[in-house]
């Protein structure tokens, strides 16, 4: 017994070693905030480094998973923003709470502009939902690429054309109506919607995003769902299902004659993702500047449009300082939602 | 003969669109043996690559990859006892016994073989059947997918040798590992100590790895045969001989059909499709007792039910427009880079494409034959390896493989730490197959039974009364009473007597 035991016993020893010196690997990220904290003596060095900037790869963060929406269009704009800037852009999946992980790991790196976030209005949303103590003021917003409204689709042979439709059927029934992952930007959409229509609907959200509501919707387990209308695409474009109403501030493309609920009178239920770049707080502007500029290239690319455009997505370009303004007025907005929402 | 059929067969049948399949595949067969990285983050990472290829280039590639990855599971899950991938999770519990047996060649070669006739018949189905089977995989919703996953977990007291209240244990400390993290229906921290780490929760990767790689390690390292320098084993032959192909066949069919329509079923996947392959093999099996002793239909009806399920996945893509699986999710967007949208308006709009694909679905099949027998070949050259290089390699790839699939730190301690639990597991005899079960289909499981509720207001008996969840259930109960019928009956007759 006593050798195998020994034997087993020391493996095990080993192996705690092997962890306590992973966790302290892990504590560089900590060093890093010490280097950022020394950073503003540095920056007159960086300022004349500005004019070769990219020297080396640049790492891009995106919070969800490969293959996603939003690692899609990261890895496009990454792909097309390599070929003007002669070093690589990496693109990393850094999973987890809904992007708080992601958003936490850029926060700490060296503010220098190779470490990138590429994130959506969840950037907006997680701090009022207590998951993070981090929001926008924590980064420097480089550029915005692209926005995805929410919006209630339902089946075209549900006879529903209107919304007035909609909420005279709901008075009569409760409906059914399948929305994103829990906590997510289009569940509060759907919440608030509803709220502030005084209806009583039974909002279910889905695993993961909004795709799995597309088969529910088709296949008539639920009665309308509450989505990005390009996470419907088949659907929409062979007119088995219809876009009510959109929460984006605009129109959705898929659905164009379908009105907001801004429109409608309902200036507060706005409900609409916006991917953008961030890199940490106190890079310097000059290399924000360009970082700026070789992904405006990249969004003025012929391929990105025409890829948006396939896909059902809407390309908006917005530069650093109307970022900015949006992402100050989306952060109190998302707070009067979650309130509209009950969260 | 149709003439979009024959521009199909010119687009597929370009010496480029061949070539680039042989590639992909012959990629995806390494990645999907090696652990932690899994045939979804090849294709994941590969499709913008393809976006300069023509249409039918790229997804020939594609699709190479994706077979590839698949098949490329079950070696890593044979030589090593390390599933490369999830869906080739059951394979391992008769491939590696029959390896370490030294016929490792024969474990190979039945899972290539079990792999081409299960893909085939995916496609088969894919090309006759498709518009049918994807109305009817809609009317299953989160009632009847809560039905599927207790056909899954009750796959426990099948995985459970020896003693079923280990299995339960394993089973249970599973389910309780992937609550930790986010509450998938009210958003809410689970289990976490406010520790933002856990609150990202816990994913399935880096837990099987640890379980199956770590622990392999361990134990091995444990073993005297460690001590000695070499521990070479023979390969034997790799075609399956005759005697095995009438053994198999049978379930290779069965497991085929149960892939085929799982992979086409929006919320489930390859491995779900194998755990049910193998559970129905070892149900009807006149000898179930041999199951997990590195039996031939051990081997063919996982694999065969995995890769049947691609087929299966492309099923509701190319008909409905809605992805099958993760991969076929990925595989939309490779689609409409090229400005073709899956879904019925394909069908009317670019029919030739469609054909292109069946074509390459087929050749990237028997390139799987080809290549899977020649890689195989090499790669069970690995376990002559001597186990003293052998196991820090794999012992390397378990790190990569767990810290890749993320790119976080904590995930390789959590490999780490249940490469631990999983060594005193077995040194207990707790089973770690029923754990992983628990791991894979617990997220699945609770999200479909509390969205089903919520969809019935808190009725629990429109979970049974749906007809289809009905149906399920009573051939589930009627999975459990059977057996016992046929015993009470057969010892009422030796009574009589």
């Amino acid at each position: 017994m006593s050798k195998v035991l020994k034997k087993s016993l020391l493996l095990s020893i080993i192996l705690i070693i092997g962890l306590v010196f992973i966790a302290a690997c892990g504590n560089t990220q900590d060093n890093n905030v010490q280097e950022k904290e020394k950073a503003p003596e540095n920056k007159q060095v960086e300022e004349k480094k500005e004019v070769d900037f990219p020297k080396r790869n640049i790492n891009i963060s995106i919070p969800f998973g490969a293959g996603g929406g939003t690692d899609q269009v990261g890895r496009i704009l990454a792909g097309l923003a390599e070929k003007n800037s002669g070093v690589n852009w990496v693109c990393t999946n850094d999973i987890g709470g809904a992007g708080a992980l992601a958003m936490g790991n850029i926060a700490k790196s060296t503010p220098d502009g190779y470490n990138l976030l590429f994130i959506t209005s969840n950037i907006s949303v997680l701090k009022h939902m207590g998951h993070t103590e981090l929001n926008y003021e924590n980064f420097e917003p480089i550029i915005a690429v692209n926005t995805d409204p929410a919006a209630l689709i339902v089946r075209s042979d549900s006879g529903w054309n209107t919304l007035e439709d909609f909420i005279a059927a709901a008075k009569e029934k409760r409906l059914k109506v399948q929305t994103g992952a829990a906590g997510g930007l289009w569940q509060v959409g759907a919440l608030a919607m509803k709220n502030a229509l005084n209806l009583d609907l039974n909002i279910i959200p889905s695993g993961t995003g909004g795709a799995p509501a597309a088969p529910a919707l088709l296949g008539k387990q639920v009665d309308a769902i509450a989505i990005a209308p390009n996470e419907a695409l088949s659907g929409l474009k062979t007119g088995e299902f219809k876009v009510l109403v959109s929460l984006g501030r605009d129109r959705s493309a898929l659905g164009p004659d379908a009105p907001t609920m801004v429109e409608l009178g309902y200036p507060d239920i706005t409900a609409q993702a916006v991917r953008a770049f961030y890199a940490p707080k106190g890079t310097p502007p000059e290399v924000v500047k360009k970082l700026h500029d070789m992904l405006k290239a990249a969004v003025e690319s012929k391929e990105y449009p025409e890829y948006m455009e396939s896909t059902g997505s809407t390309v908006n370009y917005m530069n650093t300082e109307d970022l900015v303004k949006y992402l100050e007025w989306e952060f109190e907005a998302y707070k009067k939602l979650l309130a509209f929402a009950g969260l | 003969m149709n003439p979009d059929i024959l521009a199909g067969f010119s687009l597929a049948f370009t010496p480029e669109a061949l070539i680039l399949c042989l590639l992909g595949m012959f990629f995806g067969i390494i990645v999907g043996a090696i652990p932690g990285l899994t045939a979804t983050m090849a294709i994941a990472i590969l499709t913008p690559f393809t976006f300069s290829l023509s249409a039918i280039n790229g997804l020939m590639m594609l699709t190479g990859i994706y077979i590839g990855g698949i098949y490329g599971g079950s070696i890593s899950a044979v030589l090593l006892n390390i599933p490369g991938t999830p869906s080739a999770l059951m394979t391992a519990l008769d491939g590696n016994p029959m390896a370490v047996r030294g016929e490792a060649g024969r474990a190979l070669g039945l899972a290539t073989v079990s792999s081409f006739f299960g893909g085939m018949f995916g496609v088969c189905v894919l090309l006759t059947v498709a518009p049918f089977l994807a109305r009817f995989a809609l009317k299953f919703g989160a009632a009847e997918y809560f039905a599927l996953c207790c056909f899954g977990l009750s796959v426990v007291a099948a995985l459970s040798q020896g003693s079923l209240v280990r299995g339960f244990i394993s089973a249970g400390l599973g389910l309780f590992v992937v609550c930790i993290g986010m509450d998938p229906i009210i958003g809410v921290p689970r289990f976490t100590y406010g520790s933002q780490e856990l609150f990202a929760g816990i994913s399935y990767i880096p837990i099987m790895i640890g379980l199956f790689g770590i622990a392999e390690v361990l134990t091995q390292l444990t073993t005297k045969e460690m001590q000695g320098v070499t521990a070479t084993q023979k390969i034997g032959r790799l075609w399956p001989t005759l005697k095995d192909i009438k053994v198999i066949w049978k379930v290779v069919l069965r497991s085929a059909g149960i892939g085929t329509f799982i992979g086409a079923l929006p919320g489930a996947g390859g491995a779900i499709g194998s755990i049910l392959g193998y559970n129905e093999a070892k149900r009807i099996s006149k000898y179930p007792e041999k199951f997990g002793t590195g039996i031939p239909e051990g081997i063919a009806a996982p694999e065969s039910a995995n890769n049947s399920a691609i087929g299966g996945a492309f099923i509701p893509l190319l008909t409905l427009g809605i992805p099958g699986d993760a991969i076929t999710a990925i595989l939309i967007g490779a689609f409409m880079i090229h400005n073709l949208t899956p879904g019925p308006l394909l069908y009317r709009d670019n029919p030739e494409i469609i054909y292109a694909l069946y074509f390459g679905l087929l050749v990237a099949h028997l390139y799987l034959i080809i290549l899977g027998m020649s890689c195989a070949k090499v790669f069970a050259k690995a376990i002559t390896v001597p186990k003293n290089l052998l196991m820090p390699i794999i012992s390397l790839f378990c790190i990569v493989g767990s810290f890749a699939y993320a790119n976080r730190l904590f995930d390789v301690m959590v490999m780490l730490i249940f490469g631990v639990i999983g060594y005193y597991m077995r040194k207990n005899q707790f089973p770690i197959a029923p754990m992983i079960l628990g791991i894979v289909l617990g997220p699945i499981f609770e999200l479909n039974l509390r969205i089903a509720l919520q969809l019935a207001e808190g009725d629990i008996l429109q979970l049974f009364t749906r007809p289809i969840s009905a149906v399920l259930w009573i051939i589930l109960l009627l999975m459990f009473i059977a057996p016992k019928i046929k015993n009470k009956s057969l010892k009422d007759i030796a009574v009589n007597d």
